[in-house]
């Protein structure tokens, strides 16, 4: 058997670099969390809005490759009607299988979601800290 | 789908007239050189032509001097480890920032077995000077190894001035033309060159045959051993197919050459005037004055280049970029770093590489697409930067 191909991206990635959703900003979010990858330069802003205890939006800003890019368009469907509790047990891998697993020089970008990820929650705690 | 292939720096297309040539020897044409009877003779005496074309495309003096291989790779691999293992005493080695993989990688394996390399920088705009490569060379520098013209960006190096600087030092010059051959005229004895790696894909033959040129006289390990084929320098049988695509490459390019690259440069400079125009901030990286004349590496300002390189391909354009994690390493481009870039040029860079079967057609197409990818791109860039880790 032919080895798996650990290079080229897979055609779920490609559809959400070419047509990634949920793109945009939200002016009164109640979560907003950035992150960026200095080796690359990639960076990234997600912003959440919560309707009672679950996330009712999720946009995202990106500039960066098309890893990430896919990754964060996934992730705002992923967040989507999820209290913070258990956005929070996100895993980097839950982010790369939801697009058909990444290869392995693009896992980093999972993980760089999932860390933006936690930077919203954290500024959401904070909002809500007395 | 219609697609257009801009991407000759990586390989490029095979010739109809050059598949045709080769076609024979993956048939009833399959004798080994090495054998006596008339199955041999006749891939031999195809080889020796092949060889004949490729020492007339460079300028050697004696066929002879041709060596065949399996490509750049391993031809920069034997020049250098050849070389140094031919050489008495201490090893040192001058190359610069900007080689391909194949040089730079054997520069560390070498060094690990104990030899001293100096890695020259370039300008900012991907150009060795010559004096710089004159100031590196000390009394135990065995070789000298400078590309002739990049992959990345198309800058083409002083190569004559180096042959000079080597020849008055009596060093040994080697150079990767794998890039540059069939391109810019390349002629040995001018440049003072001692060895030259080429491979047959980039010129529109086939993958996996190249040469490496010895001049005549130059002390050279051999890296591959056994049955004593090519002078008893590079063992193996020979890839008589791949070579004799070679070969027909070779005559082509030493016939068309200088018109094939004059049309290809004036594709070249239409493409990037026209985006130039159509984009804002975009930024040409390379040296205009000494290029290779297909290549374009540009810098899209605020864009990522593999998420523009994807958008072009989902619409049938292939192009090329030196963004970090594009090639399977974590870091951008070696070359793009070493000409001291900002950031944003090389997170932004994108390489158009033209040759044999572009058009005016294809042009147009890319400007259909390109200026509206690189707005989307651009759109999808954070505004803001707060709580960043």
């Amino acid at each position: 058997m032919a080895p798996r191909d650990d290079y080229h991206y897979n055609e779920t990635v490609l559809r959400h670099i070419a047509d990634p959703r949920n793109i945009g900003v939200i002016e009164d979010a109640d979560a907003e969390g950035s992150g960026t990858n200095p080796a690359c330069g990639d960076e990234v802003t997600l912003y959440l809005k919560f309707e009672g205890e679950a996330v009712s939006d999720a946009r995202i800003r990106i500039l960066g490759c098309g890893a990430i890019t896919a990754a964060m368009s996934s992730l705002t469907d992923m967040v989507r009607g999820k209290t913070a509790e258990e956005l929070g047990r996100i895993t980097a891998e839950e982010i790369a299988q939801s697009v058909g697993g990444l290869p392995t020089h693009k896992r980093h970008c999972a993980t760089l979601a999932r860390r933006v990820l936690q930077n919203a929650l954290k500024s959401r705690s904070l909002k809500n800290s007395p | 789908m219609n697609t257009i292939y801009m991407d000759h720096n990586a390989t490029t297309p095979m010739r109809p007239e050059v598949l045709a040539a080769m076609q024979p020897y993956l048939g009833e044409k399959f004798g080994n050189p090495n054998s006596i009877h008339r199955y041999g003779r006749e891939t031999r005496i195809a080889i020796e032509n092949a060889r004949d074309h490729a020492a007339a495309l460079i300028g050697a003096v004696d066929s002879d001097e041709i060596f065949f291989t399996s490509g750049g790779t391993e031809s920069d691999n034997w020049a250098l480890r050849g070389v140094i293992s031919a050489s008495h005493g201490e090893s040192h080695i001058v190359t610069t920032a900007i080689e391909h993989e194949a040089v730079l990688a054997t520069c560390q394996t070498l060094v690990a077995e104990g030899a001293k390399v100096t890695y020259v920088k370039p300008n900012r705009k991907g150009r060795v000077i010559a004096q710089d490569v004159a100031a590196a060379i000390r009394p135990d520098t065995k070789i000298v190894s400078v590309m002739w013209g990049n992959n990345e960006v198309g800058t083409v190096q002083p190569i004559h001035e180096i042959g000079a600087i080597c020849k008055e030092h009596g060093i040994l010059f080697h150079t990767d033309a794998v890039q540059a051959l069939g391109k810019v005229e390349v002629d040995v004895e001018r440049a003072g060159v001692s060895l030259l790696s080429a491979t047959g894909h980039k010129i529109n033959a086939a993958k996996g045959a190249g040469f490496l040129y010895v001049k005549k006289g130059t002390e050279l390990d051999p890296f591959m051993t056994g049955g004593g084929q090519e002078q008893k320098l590079r063992s193996g049988t020979e890839n008589v197919a791949g070579i004799v695509a070679l070969g027909e490459a070779c005559r082509i390019a030493k016939e068309e050459g200088p018109q094939s690259a004059k049309n290809v440069a004036a594709l070249r400079d239409r493409l990037e005037n026209e985006i130039c125009e159509h984009v804002p901030d975009v930024l040409i990286n390379g040296d205009t004055a000494h290029r290779l004349p297909g290549t374009s590496n540009l810098g899209f300002i605020g864009a990522e280049g593999e998420t523009l390189l994807i958008r072009l391909d989902l619409e049938g354009i292939a192009v090329s970029t030196g963004a970090a994690c594009s090639s399977g390493s974590p870091e951008p481009s070696h070359v793009l770093l070493a000409m001291d870039l900002p950031q944003e040029t090389v997170q932004g860079s994108l390489r158009f590489s033209l040759g044999y079967g572009n058009s005016d057609a294809d042009i147009d197409r890319l400007l259909e697409v390109l200026p509206e990818a690189v707005s989307k791109v651009r759109e999808m860039a954070p505004r803001l930067k707060s709580t960043k880790t």
